[in-house]
């Protein structure tokens, strides 16, 4: 702990695995009053640092984890961390965002952020205790799954206290779908995070802290917490209630019922065996206690115990909405156990859920489609509904094991385009990122926020519940248009509702909160954030202040996107949410219109600040701070055009 | 007599979220933020499931009086207290407790522990908060028997009556309107 900070902890750790050092550097004042934390920290620091033509599995490539001023206090839901990186899978701004406590782990170490460069020679792991930080060699870790890895360290350090983030299998084989896993079953899972640190030979991070942190006004942090919580359970009860109660899985039934469960590869919005996935079945028999990451004012983890039959004896924690779906309706599968030891599965292997799945929902079509034959999946047998390969795919996928591992390691969008033809249609991805499980037909604002994500298709850049929380007074009263609170239409104010609400979510990953704790009344995300940070900081921070900061944080994304080739023809979604009408469920008859979908790319760049080919511009990036960087997009020939 | 109190621990229904722990180090941790200076600690162990919740019992007959320089006592409303101007920091009362309860402050590397907060203790009132009605109970010393039979009696009528299958279908017929409910929660735009 460096005694001048209060809220950040004052120092950045960077190792270098080619040379293998490692050197604790004081914070930079600029960065953190201006990027906050987290994803802001990471975003610039991969804007300034990883240059244009880098390879993403090469030793210029960084993999960063940062907390944010919050990691460690007692503001609701504060133990969260980012992971970002270049991405293979996108080729432009990858990161990823986790809960258990690994964030809060290195906080109370002394640091802010890890800065990983370099390719170490030999696999090994970044040691973590207060002011010790080492690099040690993980010989005997390589190969093992996260699990069996994060109890090895545990049992080798005597401290079962500590917080592991691994990579399994899938991370090591530099896999696609590659998640970093830590505390067991928490993943940072988008973007193949983990298949650079597989690329790295880095297998596991473990903190264990106590130096801690310094907050500026403790009884505000207090105070601020309780009255947080207060405001969720008088203003959002039933979520408050309900989302403790069952956790994710609950969407199985919600968005069944909207419409919106991806179905058959998302052919459809509902299944006709979603009651089979739903919390009923779940946690009649299955689901023990609930457990929460750190810092938590719910506990939507689901901890579960198999207690009969071919699975018995399983167990697994953190089950979700999106094994339900991915190992159930995405495939067509109706087996819950099948879904449970699936995502069991890819938290022992180190694999991203939704990515996963995603692949599998594309191999599937293709194989129901006849465009992959039974030489292509070494004899295994994908027709829909076959749930008894689902595991042993799961097993091939993480060790790029045969034809099919193989093919699918390479994440649904590069495996489409090696098989050519049909096959890219069945694709689901938007820059080549698989996306979270809500169909983009039913609800327009939050289809459109997957489109134009800096990290490629995903639910999380945008806090689009609001599409259908949101009363029509509500709506006109935060977009300027009450039409905008029907989820079917396409209005041009959702583009501004995706851009105040993708703010709202920047804030989440910089404070590093939980996402789930916007809800209610919108005071939750416009008044406390800018609370939480004076209080824990020490700095005063605005409203207005914040809005400029995430503003900031998306134009410095959207322009490492940019420098590599990435703009408007990238921010479109599958050509399947265009062409394709939903034909059954609530959503029935519904599609995008590509002609609408084109007037809220306008207006949104537009509000952004970025020109009709979505390059930001020097105008706007100067006013939000960034005139370095319009300096560096015009030697690059990348800078937005002003007129346009 | 004076009323004494302790903290009752509901083992069962922790969810390992450590805002007990969070709390107590913000506002008691003078000034360092840590889970070294909380005086509550959960432990947790995601692969069995259990999350515990580690603090002081106020003993009637606390071991940590082990102290050789008498820093350790009970106060007039039965709270075991530290005096930390006396604690030599040598660790003997932290081996003693039987709850892991003790620990030594990183920066003034006495031993700290807690003190029921004067009567209102931080670590009770966010639990409650959270995770309604809370797994960590503010309770009279002779209530600890009550307090637990009731507990325990609660969860064993709930087994009881399902393996009496009395009440089964009503139980079952609970959880399937429980989906229906979402539903129609969702038609309301109550939705996740």
């Amino acid at each position: 702990m460096t005694d001048e900070w209060y809220g950040w902890a004052g120092t950045i750790l960077r190792v270098d695995l080619t040379k293998g050092t490692i050197k604790k550097v004081p914070l930079d004042k600029d960065l953190a009053y201006n990027y906050v934390g987290g994803r802001g920290f990471n975003s610039k620091i991969l804007f300034d640092e990883v240059k244009p033509g880098t390879d993403p599995f090469g030793p210029d490539n960084l993999l960063i984890f940062s907390t944010g001023p919050c990691t460690g206090t007692s503001i609701p839901n504060n133990g969260r961390y980012t992971v970002s990186t270049l991405s293979w899978v996108t080729g432009g701004l990858g990161d990823a965002n986790s809960g258990g406590y690994f964030g809060q782990a290195m906080k109370y170490a002394g640091y802010d952020a890890i800065v990983v460069k370099g390719v170490s020679k030999k696999p090994v792991y970044l040691f973590i205790e207060d002011d010790t930080v080492e690099l040690r060699d993980a010989s005997h870790l390589w190969g093992k799954d996260v699990w069996e890895t994060t109890e090895i360290l545990m049992r080798d350090h005597s401290n079962k206290g500590m917080s592991v983030a691994a990579i399994g299998q899938a991370g090591e084989n530099v896999v696609a779908a590659a998640a970093i896993m830590n505390d067991y079953s928490r993943a940072a899972a988008k973007a193949g995070v983990g298949a650079i640190m597989g690329s790295k030979k880095l297998k596991a991070i473990s903190a264990y802290g106590e130096s801690g942190i310094r907050v500026y006004d403790p009884e505000e942090v207090y105070k601020s917490t309780i009255e947080y919580i207060e405001l969720i359970a008088e203003t959002d009860k039933w979520w408050f209630e309900t989302f403790s109660k069952y956790g994710t899985p609950m969407f199985v039934d919600q968005y069944q019922h909207l419409g919106a469960l991806p179905t058959y590869n998302w052919k459809e919005g509902s299944f006709e065996h979603a009651d089979k996935l739903g919390i009923t079945p779940l946690y009649e028999k299955y689901v023990k206690k609930k457990r929460g990451c750190g810092g938590c004012m719910y506990h939507c983890s689901p901890w579960f115990r198999i207690d009969e039959g071919p699975f018995k004896g399983w167990v697994g924690e953190g089950v979700e909405y999106e094994a339900m779906t991915g190992f159930g309706s995405k495939l067509g599968c109706d087996n819950l156990e099948v879904a449970l030891v699936g995502g069991s599965l890819c938290d022992m292997y180190g694999l991203d859920y939704i990515s996963a799945a995603e692949v599998m929902g594309w191999a599937w079509e293709c194989y129901n489609e006849g465009i992959l034959t039974k030489e292509d999946t070494d004899g295994l047998d994908l027709s829909w509904g076959n749930d008894s390969v689902i595991h042993e795919v799961l097993r091939r996928l993480a060790n790029r094991e045969g034809k099919l591992g193989e093919l699918l390691a390479l994440g649904s969008r590069k495996a489409s385009e090696r098989i050519g033809g049909k096959a890219k249609y069945f694709s689901m991805t938007i820059k080549g990122q698989q996306m979270g499980s809500m169909d983009p037909r039913v609800l327009k604002a939050w289809g459109f926020g997957y489109g134009v994500s800096t990290r490629g298709g995903d639910h999380l850049r945008t806090h689009l519940v609001c599409e259908y929380m949101f009363t029509p007074e509500e709506m006109e009263k935060y977009v300027g248009d009450a039409r905008a609170s029907d989820r079917f239409t396409i209005t041009e104010a959702k583009a501004d509702l995706v851009r105040w609400t993708e703010n709202v979510r920047f804030l989440n990953d910089a404070l590093e909160t939980c996402k789930y704790i916007n809800r209610g009344s919108p005071r939750s995300y416009v008044e406390f954030p800018y609370r939480w940070l004076t209080a824990t900081t020490g700095k005063s921070y605005t409203y207005e202040g914040l809005q400029t900061i995430a503003d900031r944080v998306l134009t410095i994304e959207r322009a490492f996107n940019v420098v590599r080739g990435m703009g408007r023809k990238d921010d479109y979604l599958p050509d399947r949410y265009y062409d394709e009408t939903l034909s059954t469920g609530t959503g029935k008859g519904q599609r995008v219109s590509r002609e609408l979908y084109d007037k809220l790319l306008d207006r949104y760049y537009e509000i952004r600040g970025w020109d009709k080919e979505g390059k930001p511009k020097r105008s706007h990036l100067e006013k939000v701070g960034l005139k370095y960087v319009a300096d560096e997009l015009e030697k690059l020939g990348c800078l937005g055009k002003e007129a346009s | 007599m004076t009323q004494r109190y302790y903290l009752d621990v509901d083992y069962l229904e922790c969810c390992g979220c450590k805002l007990c722990e969070e709390a107590c180090a913000v506002l008691r941790g003078g000034g360092i933020v840590s889970p070294g200076t909380a005086r509550i600690r959960v432990e947790v162990r995601p692969t069995t499931g259990a999350d515990i919740p580690l603090v002081c019992q106020h003993c009637e007959d606390p071991p940590c009086m082990v102290c050789p320089v008498g820093a350790m006592s009970i106060n007039e409303m039965g709270v075991v207290i530290i005096d930390e101007d006396k604690c030599i920091g040598c660790r003997q009362c932290v081996q003693a407790c039987p709850f892991g309860a003790i620990q030594i402050h990183p920066v003034t590397r006495k031993a700290i522990k807690c003190d029921l907060c004067g009567g209102h203790p931080k670590c009770v009132e966010i639990c409650k908060k959270a995770h309604p009605p809370g797994v960590i109970h503010f309770v009279k010393a002779e209530d600890a028997g009550k307090f637990n039979r009731d507990r325990w009696a609660d969860r064993l009528e709930e087994s009881i009556t399902r393996a009496m299958k009395l009440t089964g279908s009503a139980i079952s017929g609970a959880l399937e309107g429980a989906a229906a409910d979402l539903a129609a929660q969702a038609e309301r735009g109550e939705v996740g």
